[in-house]
């Protein structure tokens, strides 16, 4: 793959000085000569492994005379290369250039760089797989190349970026995943217009149908276990270089409800654990908008058993049940993220400090009911039980919408507010197919695992937003 | 615009059309119209509809791909046509706008009394412009949603088993009838089933590969098993006279649920039925806009969308007592009943003259 | 589209608001008691009470009264007293007094249903008595706010009273074939008491069934799963068995109507109601061997006596004052021609119709000593 820049000519032929200009002002480019043979080797220094560079090229070019060095240079891992413009694309990322004459071969000296593979921090689960991705694309391609052994796991390479020259690559599995779904996600990718890309949470903005959204129209994971699952469903991946998040699609608003869990356990836990987490949703998205509507408007839903004391909690409370909300809801985002702002052992304690300290202390200074505060802890609680981080804090945010509907127009504001995100919602498309599926468009096999999850001898087919022409993936009965 | 609708949908669109505000008074509306065991006259007037279906999948087989507006246009002049879709247009939008007018009306029975009602029905209005944008595909997508949202409704009538007395119903069929029986009492009854006619405007976005009319006759069936088993519930839970009595059954039927964590249910659920009435508004929109296509076929974007909801929200001020708004409903459902048989039965007409075997020289 | 819904945002936040009810500004109105006015108040007055419970301190309530021509009057004057917004959507009981109720109580419910803020199950009790003297005497003893709430609750639950809400009240008020009952209510020495059930016609109180007659009385108007039943041979009961205490009740009730004529014109009906009762012998003192079958059986048959006794009684008092709460008229209504059931009205039917009783009461067990 060449990227071309338009200061060069493709056909520029090689040389050091070129190369070295083209590096001025670079501290870390390094230029060796061996006088015996007249080989210079350019390369960036901390790119390179220093054994492989004392291993490869200083010991063997040390005293090499013009034959040895001609032989050496038959190796197959060098390369001869004829454009200035490949030397500097190879010099980038993390090989030598030698040069003699008018001459230029490369030799991959790169070493990895970054962490070694860990568990993934914000997705982790109780039983499977603890490895995550890390930032080296080329080691996730191998973790996933590792787990699908088959020759079928096809990859497209392409790069995003003009100035960070991003390697991205496209993965999809032959035969399985639908090949115009796969176009249009090439076309997509090769259509970005940007100077930099750092991550793959921050493709998919570019890439999307509805860029306008507040809902994450690609699911984005850091887990190989899942990226799999998603390959052979037929969906298609992308891994980003320098991102330790692989994105794949097309996406459902429902997969970011579903977590590996779900298959590692039971059937019968997979499925109420799919079910708690859709209550977590409802809950997250409307508990204390609810509580706001009914406090504000409707108190005669209030059980008579309950009003009293409710009422005696609010008593105290200066402000209209809707500042109290938003307030709460406001501390408790403030505390999260300073939270996850800070090392683990300070966070723990901001989060001793917010929740007893405040929560308390709130209460007893009459700045909010008791009741409140069990309304937005339950829903803070409620929204991590999301496994999709981004689609957690999606939620998040439009709650404090329904909150204000709510407290303007009690439950007529609620459902206005729920009606709106509906809309808004069959309106999404991701590479053209529906967002909602398979609520909408309808596809009984797809409930087994996507509401519930079902038995494995059931799950015969894959999803049909895939599109896939070969739908069955379990022949087994019970 | 390139998916179509399959016959699932097809079946939740129907069954959401139906469903609209009649909902809340519809016992009372059989218990005065038809009297006791009105729930036999209910699949009664549920079979004619049917029957109206079964004309309008007659026209769907004849038609072969065509819609009904071309189908109109080959046998009738333009310069004809063109002013009866004005007039099909403004009735629709007058249609819709009624049934949700009635239902911001209704609304504000139990909460916002005081709330300017043209400001609750703009924010249903920007609701259905909202959804007419978005095409009658994504509609399908969020009626289907809608659905799952009001479906559960129907789990409450558990709630009602240990004051249920079927000896409430009586033996007599259909006496004790408020004003005796005529065509127009029986007609207001039947006028709960009126949407289903809009399924002459779906041909060209259904999928044609599967049967639609499956689609129909399974929302239409499951919308009358709904109002069934409603109306099961209120002649068993009420007597015949406090029937009459009650408004809106529905809403006392819902006060008198009692859940450990709420009550007055009423208030959550006639709010959640907002749904049903902005999918019968955005669908008569929606056939409006159909209309208004066949005049202007490239319309700037969004524009007929926006001119339809603002005449809607110009429609919608004139009623502006229950009263009022009650009695205009129920003419212009008179009308759509009226053109839900008549259109099909002219078409047929259209259509057998259009398949005539042109002098049996292709035989 | 997006102008217009910021635009549409702007409206509401300047227009909510005016409908706001937020709780901790309200008043709620737990409990009504209407009387007729005395005379020096002038005709057609009524004596209105509201008890308004308050959440500090707990227990505590406000109480409020007028005099007034509708509740609604009473309700203004109510509100200028009161430093909350009266609201009554948390209404929970009606009490009635008793002068009010045998001048009929439809317009008074009639009101109450209509009012959208008022669910449909609120209790309607009738106070033997002044229901606002009742309303406004203090019981230490009971958390003040709830207490007739909470007793009225818990005599349905046990099905000693029959349920009565604004719904039942006006279900059997229109139709035709049955008429309400409400659970009548009194002030006892240490506090409220159940003073039996009373019985309308139409929507007027003419009888009261005693409260130690009222499981016999739902034995009667329903199925029940509840209750206890003591039966003395010293209270001339005709049983010279000895006393009986039967618990954990069970009851089954059928009405079979058979038409005496040919005609099946209504006029000639002889109602058979079979009572088929099952329960758990708690005490026992008498000259029985319970440990023997024959002396059980004994006992059945000397209960099914009693039983039938009594509530032939019963009937034959309503049947005096043409109330008919059982709705044996729903099950006439059912045997008949349209046009017969219409010739008459039940209340003028019902004092004719023969009535039998056919009690069957099965004892389930004797509890866990075999020996007496």
């Amino acid at each position: 793959m060449t990227t071309t820049t338009p200061d060069h000519k493709p056909a520029q032929p090689p040389s050091v000085e070129a190369a070295l200009a083209e590096f001025s002002t670079c501290i870390d480019i390094e230029q060796r000569t061996f006088p015996k043979n007249a080989i210079q080797a350019v390369y960036l220094l901390h790119l390179v492994s220093q054994d492989q560079l004392y291993r490869e090229i200083i010991r063997p070019f040390m005293n090499a005379t013009d034959d040895e060095t001609a032989h050496l240079l038959t190796q197959s891992v060098f390369s001869e290369v004829c454009s200035h413009c490949e030397c500097v694309d190879a010099i980038l990322n993390g090989k030598a250039a030698l040069y003699q004459g008018n001459q230029a071969w490369i030799i991959d000296l790169a070493r990895p760089i970054g962490r070694t593979i860990e568990q993934s921090e914000t997705e982790s689960v109780i039983a499977g797989p603890h490895d995550g991705f890390v930032e080296n694309m080329m080691e996730n391609l191998a973790v996933i190349r590792q787990r699908i052994r088959s020759s079928h796991l096809k990859t497209v390479e392409l790069s995003v970026g003009e100035v960070t020259k991003t390697p991205v690559i496209v993965a999809y599995i032959e035969g399985i995943a639908n090949p115009d779904l796969l176009q249009a996600l090439i076309d997509r990718i090769k259509g970005i217009e940007t100077d930099a890309v750092y991550e793959a949470n921050m493709l998919v903005q570019m890439i999307d149908d509805n860029p306008n959204s507040v809902f994450p129209q690609f699911m984005t994971t850091e887990r190989p276990d899942v990226i799999c699952s998603k390959l052979t469903a037929g969906r298609i991946v992308c891994l980003v270089d320098g991102s330790p998040s692989v994105f794949s699609c097309p996406t459902s608003f429902f997969e970011f409800f579903t977590s590996p869990d779900d298959y590692y356990q039971r059937w019968q836990l997979g499925t109420a654990l799919r079910l708690l987490r859709i209550i977590g949703f409802l809950i997250t998205i409307g508990f204390t908008a609810f509580y706001v509507a009914v406090t504000t408007y409707h108190y005669e839903m209030i059980p008579h058993t309950m009003l009293l004391n409710l009422v005696e909690s609010r008593s105290r409370v200066p402000f209209p049940p809707l500042f109290e909300a938003l307030l709460m809801e406001t501390t408790i985002e403030l505390l999260r993220e300073a939270g996850a702002r800070l090392p683990t052992k300070i966070g723990q304690t901001i989060g001793i400090v917010g929740g007893i300290v405040i929560g308390q202390a709130a209460v007893q200074a009459g700045f909010t009911s008791n009741v409140l505060i069990i309304a937005v802890a339950s829903s803070a609680i409620a929204s991590f039980v999301i496994p999709s981080y981004i689609m957690s804090a999606s939620i998040r945010l439009i709650r404090f919408g329904l909150i204000i509907l709510a407290g303007i127009l009690g439950n007529l504001g609620l459902i206005v507010g729920i009606g709106f995100i509906v809309i808004h919602l069959a309106g999404i498309t991701n590479l053209g197919t529906s967002y909602l599926t398979p609520v909408a468009p309808m596809n009984k096999m797809d409930w087994l695992d996507s509401f519930i999850r079902g038995p494995f001898y059931l799950l015969r087919n894959r999803p049909s937003q895939t599109r896939t022409t070969n739908t069955v993936k379990t022949k087994m009965r019970k | 615009m390139s998916e179509k609708i399959s016959p699932f949908h097809i079946a939740l669109l129907v069954y959401m059309i139906e469903l609209d505000v009649t909902f809340f008074s519809l016992p009372r509306l059989i218990a005065e119209n038809i009297g006791t065991n009105g729930w036999i006259g209910l699949i009664g007037l549920s079979l004619i509809a049917g029957l109206n279906i079964v004309l309008i999948q007659l026209v769907y087989r004849f038609a072969k791909g065509r819609t009904v507006y071309e189908i109109m246009e080959r046998a009738i002049p333009k310069w004809i046509m063109y002013p009866v879709y004005v007039l099909l247009a403004v009735f629709w939008v007058m249609l819709g706008s009624f049934v949700a007018k009635k239902f911001v009306l209704i609304f504000q029975i139990i909460s916002f009394q005081t709330a300017p009602s043209m400001f609750l029905y703009s924010l249903i209005a920007v609701m259905a412009l909202y959804l007419l944008t978005k095409g009658i595909y994504n509609i399908s997508k969020a009626v289907t949603i809608f659905f799952f949202f009001l479906i559960p409704v129907a789990f409450l009538a558990v709630y009602f088993i240990p004051e249920w007395e079927p000896i409430r119903f009586t033996t007599f069929l259909f006496r004790e009838a408020a004003e005796g029986h005529s065509f127009r009492n029986w007609l207001e009854v039947y006028t709960i089933f009126t949407g289903y006619e809009l399924v002459l405007l779906l041909f060209p976005y259904a999928d044609r590969s599967k049967k639609i009319f499956k689609g129909v006759y399974i929302g239409h069936f499951l919308l009358t098993s709904m109002y069934l088993l409603l109306t099961a519930v209120c002649f068993g839970f009420y007597s015949l006279g406090q029937l009459q009595s009650l408004m809106y059954p529905v809403i006392d039927l819902l006060s008198y649920i009692e859940l450990p964590f709420i009550n007055r249910i009423e208030n959550l659920i006639l709010t959640l039925f907002l749904f049903a009435n902005l999918v019968s508004l955005t669908m008569f929109l929606w056939a409006a806009l159909t209309a208004l296509k066949r005049l202007f076929p490239k319309p700037k974007k969004n524009a007929l969308e926006i001119g339809l909801v603002v005449l809607s929200a110009l429609i919608a001020i004139y009623p502006k007592i229950t009263r009022d708004s009650e009695a205009l409903l129920r003419a212009a459902l008179y009308a759509e009943t009226g053109l839900a048989f008549a259109v099909p039965i002219l078409l047929l007409l259209l259509l057998a003259w259009q398949n005539r075997p042109k002098g049996g020289r292709s035989a | 589209m997006r102008k217009g819904i910021s635009l549409l945002i702007a409206i509401v936040l300047l227009t909510g608001c005016r409908d706001e009810k937020v709780i901790d500004r309200l008043g709620f109105i737990s409990t009504i008691a209407y009387d007729l006015a005395g005379s020096e108040q002038g005709n057609n007055m009524l004596h209105i009470s509201i008890s308004i419970p308050k959440a500090q301190p707990f227990n505590e309530r406000v109480l409020l009264s007028t005099y007034a021509k509708t509740s609604k009057e009473a309700r203004f004057t109510f509100s200028r007293q009161n430093n909350r917004q009266i609201v009554n959507g948390q209404l929970r009981s009606v009490l009635f007094g008793k002068t009010l109720a045998e001048q009929g109580l439809w317009s008074r419910i009639d009101t109450l249903v209509r009012d959208p803020g008022i669910d449909s199950e609120v209790s309607v009790v009738v106070v033997s008595g002044d229901a606002n003297a009742l309303l406004k005497s203090k019981y230490p003893q009971y958390s003040e706010s709830r207490y007739i709430d909470e007793l009225i609750q818990t005599e349905t639950k046990s099905r000693d009273i029959p349920n009565t809400n604004l719904h039942s009240f006006t279900r059997d008020y229109f139709d035709d074939g049955i008429d309400p009952t409400a659970p009548l209510l009194k002030k006892g020495d240490m506090g409220l008491e159940i003073d039996g059930i009373a019985l309308f016609h139409e929507d007027r109180y003419v009888a009261r069934i005693a409260p130690e007659d009222a499981l016999l009385f739902s034995f009667l108007t329903g199925n029940f799963h509840t209750g206890d039943i003591t039966v003395s041979s010293s209270g001339g009961d005709g049983i010279d068995t000895g006393d009986i205490m039967m618990g954990s009740l069970s009851s089954k009730r059928s009405i079979t109507i058979r038409h005496l004529d040919a005609l099946r014109d209504g006029n000639h009906l002889d109602v058979t109601i079979k009572l088929k009762i099952r329960g758990s012998l708690m005490e026992y003192i008498g000259p029985l061997k319970l440990q023997q079958s024959a002396d059980q059986i004994k006992l059945e048959s000397d209960l099914n006596k009693y039983v039938e006794k009594k509530t032939e009684a019963f009937i034959r008092r309503m049947q005096a004052v043409k109330a008919d709460p059982i709705g044996i008229g729903l099950y006439a209504r059912s045997s008949m021609r349209y046009k017969q059931w219409k010739a008459a009205d039940w209340h003028d039917r019902f004092p004719h119709v023969k009535v039998h009783v056919k009690a069957d009461v099965k004892i389930k067990d004797i509890g866990k000593l075999q020996q007496s």
